[in-house]
């Protein structure tokens, strides 16, 4: 089952990476990089080109073989087997939830200004892991957040961005 | 000589004790927790380094290095947890060593390999970085070109995963490193008319992304794992001269063998500890006890991991070609420093070239201190709940990545890394020869134009060269290694049943 998934994800990640260099391999041919002639072929793009050359066949050969391999496995349906699956399924939305929460930290970090949205995201982050004291997880947001900022911000003089509500962080 | 005295001066100061002292300390703690390894450890000071000097810099950073392949050791001995990869064979005769009630013997052999390690590969570095460098004066273009290309097929192909997936990877990496202002004609290239993008991927968000936050997306899937469990009690002692006389020409060889394979690219601390295990079990005279706790086989996997940490930085320094992420990270990170690695490192820079040889001399005997006062303290990190511990790594790592250059796009390249990272890791895509592509591509693109500059289009004149050609030579052999083996296998009739391939017994 496990093989399966992974031979499927193989041939998801490899065909992907082929539409993508095709994608780009034909973007090369763009009026806008004409100065590789003029360049006698050496311009911008050669060495793209021989890279997205050697991904097309790379990727093709990966997704062909995976694809070719994932027909033939035999899918098991023994519980030990489903068990582990069970639990990844289980934790889909924590993983969900996780990549959507440092997204949004990374958009909050310029536009809200770093310490406040880091407090926000070391307040949310470990209720995703299934860490649940309130007393503790809140002691370490606004401390951790206080702490990396002043060490960063008055000590090393690193400018972090500002919100915009406060002149002062 | 006299470079060697400015090499000291430069080290004999607060600033330098304080950061070499707190990096290996660190090191060892990020090598203890399991998954985080050098390279994370590295990516989560990377902001601390920004405003620190060149050399307090480089201490903290070669700390952590030589503390977190030492760490993983700790954990390995105590839970059976290995901390990090570097650390896996040191479980088979750790572990067992601890379940019978010798867990601070275990660890004392452990600490006391892993110095000698640290130290015979630290002499490596000092005798063979400055004749590398030399003889590299005499490489043009294509031998650089020959060399890149060597290095990131050496990667592709002993990374964990099928050598088409680390071809792939490394290949991806190389494309991406070719994003934003092309440097020969000053031409923008795939940035689709988005100006953030002229200035490139940058190396070290990349790196944040696809180790620190993929391994938090990782975690965060795998949260319903049975958990480590954390509840003991341990020691440290030190073997006597007595036990260690039989064992002083297996620590011998063991050093060797982590040295030559740390100077390799690709190679690295794991698969130099299975291979000077696998040798210490065929010739040790205790081998029929090795894997049932016998101080051989610790002593054999410790002291072969640490002998890599200097040896690694041969290349690097004496070429400016990481042979690993964890070098590859210091590579940048020097260059950020003002510090090109290279040949000329050798001949305009040698007091920093000496302080590095120093410096890694000083971690490896605070490293043994460190292990030696604090190990019991080391394993209570494992107690840290796991969400407020990542929390900790992902806010300073992603902190890294956009404090080199204030760039909020950086974050974003951060966590789409992460991403790429996490889906990688679970379709068993190597991640490391992507960034040693993202590396060694500009390098590779500036030596094969030059190179093509040089012999007027002709690719065929880059064999006329005897260094490039035995390179090319090289390349080829490693690529077709496995076609080899397999047909060798065939010929012997021990050729692995296609159909249980195909069942998935990978």
């Amino acid at each position: 089952m496990l093989v399966a998934a992974r031979a499927n994800g193989t041939t998801a990640v490899a065909t992907l990476a082929l539409g993508t260099a095709l994608f780009l391999f034909w973007h090369t041919f763009e009026p806008a990089y004409d100065t590789a002639f003029a360049a006698a072929g050496r311009g911008p793009v050669f060495y793209p080109r021989i890279l997205l050359g050697i991904i097309i066949v790379l990727a093709a050969t990966i997704a062909l073989k995976s694809l070719f391999q994932t027909s033939r496995v035999q899918i098991s349906r023994r519980p030990a087997d489903a068990a582990p699956d069970r639990a990844g399924w289980r934790a889909l939305p924590a993983l969900v939830a996780a990549i959507a929460l440092t997204a949004g930290y990374v958009m909050a970090f310029s536009a809200a200004g770093y310490l406040l949205s880091t407090v926000v995201y070391a307040l949310l982050l470990p209720l995703v892991f299934g860490y649940r004291n309130p007393l503790v997880i809140s002691a370490f947001a606004i401390s951790y957040a206080v702490a990396t900022w002043y060490l960063f911000e008055k000590v090393f003089l690193i400018i972090l961005p500002k919100s915009p509500w406060f002149a002062a962080f | 000589m006299d470079a060697a005295l400015l090499g000291l001066d430069l080290i004999l100061n607060w600033q330098v004790l304080l950061a070499v002292t707190l990096g290996t300390a660190l090191g060892v703690a990020v090598g203890v927790l399991p998954g985080l390894g050098s390279v994370v450890g590295i990516t989560m000071v990377l902001p601390f380094t920004l405003t620190m000097g060149q050399i307090p810099a480089i201490a903290l950073l070669l700390g952590i290095y030589c503390g977190s392949v030492y760490g993983g050791s700790i954990t390995a001995i105590v839970i059976n947890t290995p901390g990090t990869p570097q650390a896996a064979a040191t479980a088979l005769d750790g572990y067992p060593m601890a379940a019978r009630g010798e867990a601070d013997l275990a660890l004392g052999w452990a600490t006391a390999a892993s110095l000698a390690g640290g130290l015979f590969s630290v002499m490596v570095l000092m005798l063979a970085a400055p004749q590398l460098a030399a003889f590299s004066l005499n490489f043009t273009s294509v031998e650089y070109f020959a060399l890149g290309v060597f290095a990131l097929i050496c990667i592709a192909q002993v990374s964990r995963g099928s050598l088409l997936k680390g071809l792939l990877s490394g290949a991806i990496g190389m494309f991406i490193a070719t994003i934003g202002v092309d440097q020969v004609t000053g031409d923008m290239r795939f940035t689709f008319g988005n100006f953030q993008l002229s200035a490139g991927i940058s190396l070290i968000p990349a790196i944040v992304g696809l180790f620190a936050l993929s391994e938090m997306f990782v975690r965060v899937s795998e949260r319903y794992a049975p958990a480590i469990q954390t509840d003991f009690r341990i020691g440290f002692k030190i073997p006597g001269w007595r036990e260690w006389r039989p064992r002083l020409l297996l620590l011998f060889k063991s050093c060797t063998i982590g040295s030559f394979i740390g100077a390799l690219p690709g190679t690295g601390a794991a698969t130099s500890a299975f291979i000077s295990y696998a040798e210490a079990k065929r010739s040790s005279p205790n081998r029929a006890r090795i894997g049932k706790g016998e101080p051989d086989g610790i002593v054999s996997a410790e002291s072969a991991n640490n002998a890599v940490t200097g040896s690694a930085l041969v290349p690097t320094l004496a070429l400016g070609i990481p042979g690993d992420p964890v070098t590859a990270v210091m590579l940048g990170t020097l260059v950020v420093q003002g510090i090109t690695p290279g040949p000329r490192l050798f001949t305009d820079q040698l007091d920093i070239v000496y302080a590095i040889f120093l410096i890694l001399i000083a971690a490896n005997l605070i490293m043994f201190a460190v292990g030696a006062l604090g190990a019991q303290a080391f394993t209570r990190i494992l107690r840290v709940p796991q969400g407020l511990l990542m929390t900790g790594v992902v806010v300073i790592a992603l902190l890294g990545a956009y404090g080199v250059r204030g760039n909020p796009l950086d974050l974003i390249i951060a966590l789409a890394a992460g991403v790429v990272g996490f889906v990688m890791r679970k379709t068993g895509f190597p991640i490391a020869p992507m960034v040693i592509g993202m590396v060694l591509s500009p390098m590779i693109e500036n030596a094969l134009r030059q190179s093509l500059l040089l012999t007027r289009g002709d690719f065929w004149a880059f064999f006329d060269r005897p260094i490039a050609l035995g390179l090319f030579v090289l390349t080829a052999f490693v690529l077709l290694w496995p076609l080899l083996g397999l047909a060798w296998r065939r010929l012997r009739g021990t050729a692995p049943d296609p159909k249980s391939q195909a069942r998935g017994e990978e």
